[in-house]
């Protein structure tokens, strides 16, 4: 991190640890990222062009298609567009220009792939300062540089995924961090939690209602009957995105209204 | 009936886990049996029309094949005690169970339960974007 700062000609910066990215909303002032109307010359837009250029003189000296690409589109699905959103959801508030540290990992692998696969020759100093990203993504979790501090995040306690390595839980939060701030996913794509409600079907479970990024929500329900290893599987049902009672949507799978399906008397 | 003795009576397995030899519960009103559920005809306004009803057989009638035709729902009945009429249109039912005595829905991974004599709509569940394949 300190060569980062040097590289835009600043001493290094004084580090604040924090458990999670939901923390990092403590220490850190609001900031819209999404019209960036701050200065050009602040540490984080310095920090932010080094690493465009970068990848702009790498990209210029390969050939961007084939294998590389792949990769690159692997790590995009699971990372950029799961895990991201993800533990964005957790943050109460923007705080502006950030790094995800270990999921930046998917393009830094892109240039990594090209350079050590594929032969591709890169400057010494790119090389140096690609070295530089690839230390902060094993070693960090989400960062937020200023002026004269950078707040660090610490690495999720727990992350859970499918066979295909997308995000996912059957059973609680996919994304856990060390404060108990935590995010929801199933198969790759998060999910914020929309309403709760004890299941009248299936005592002492509940059904939980999420939205999903694609104008529906998703019913989670525990199965009535109980798997091999003694637990209950839950599993996911998209239901039309008007629903706002999770009973009302368990009751609509079943083409029932909520008073009937309120008089389930087993299921299995 | 215990679940032993559905399997026996069909050519439907279970999984080993599930309980073999207590008496599968009969149940006289709404139940589910994973993504199949039994409504009480009474239940509804308008219930679906049915086609021509058939005795369901000693092997019972497969309801619901399930993906890869595995994990069928099974309807099992002694003979003569169950009539199995589906529906004309899946959207509003599978079809409609009378039966005089207890009968039973199989399924390898839920086990059995118990239909009281009665008249019943099955549905199967839906989600947005089509039926669950359970």
């Amino acid at each position: 991190m300190a060569l980062l700062y040097a590289a835009t000609g600043r001493p290094p910066p004084r580090f604040v640890w924090v458990r999670s990215p939901g923390e990092a909303a403590k220490v850190l002032p609001p900031k819209e990222i999404t019209r960036f109307t701050g200065d050009w010359q602040s540490a984080e837009a310095q920090i932010a062009a080094l690493a465009s250029d970068l990848r702009f003189r790498l990209r210029q000296s390969s050939e961007w298609k084939g294998q590389a690409h792949q990769v690159a589109e692997f790590l995009r699905l699971r990372i950029r567009e799961g895990l991201v959103p993800a533990v964005k959801s957790t943050m109460p508030v923007s705080l502006g220009l950030s790094w995800s540290g270990q999921h930046d990992a998917d393009w830094q692998a892109e240039l990594d792939v090209h350079h050590r696969v594929l032969g591709a020759r890169f400057s010494r100093h790119d090389l140096a300062l690609l070295d530089v990203w690839e230390t902060l993504t094993r070693s960090t979790g989400w960062w937020w540089p200023r002026e004269d501090v950078c707040v660090m995040a610490e690495r999720p306690v727990a992350v859970h995924v499918d066979a295909d390595s997308l995000l996912h839980n059957d059973n609680g939060p996919a994304v856990t961090f060390a404060d108990g701030s935590c995010a929801y996913a199933w198969h790759g794509s998060p999910l914020t939690l929309a309403a709760t409600a004890p299941d009248p079907a299936n005592p002492g479970f509940e059904l939980k209602l999420y939205d999903l990024p694609e104008r529906a929500r998703l019913l989670t329900v525990v199965n009535g009957s109980v798997e091999r290893d003694g637990t209950r599987r839950r599993y996911g049902l998209r239901v039309p995105r008007w629903f706002r009672d999770p009973i009302a949507a368990a009751a609509w799978t079943y083409g029932l209204g909520p008073d009937h399906y309120a008089q389930l008397l087993r299921r299995t | 009936m215990n679940l032993a003795e559905l399997v026996d009576r069909t050519s439907v397995d279970t999984l080993d886990h599930l309980e073999r030899e207590t008496t599968v519960p009969v149940v006289d009103g709404l139940q589910a049996q994973g993504d199949l559920i039994v409504i009480p005809f009474s239940m509804f306004a308008g219930p679906p029309e049915q086609n021509a009803s058939r005795w369901v057989p000693a092997e019972g009638i497969h309801l619901v094949q399930g993906a890869d035709g595995r994990n069928p729902h099974v309807l099992v009945a002694d003979p003569g005690t169950c009539t199995w009429s589906p529906a004309g249109d899946p959207e509003l039912g599978l079809g409609i169970v009378e039966n005089t005595a207890p009968v039973y829905l199989l399924h390898p991974e839920h086990g059995g339960t118990g239909i009281a004599p009665g008249r019943w709509v099955v549905r199967q569940q839906r989600e947005r974007t089509g039926f669950v394949a359970d």
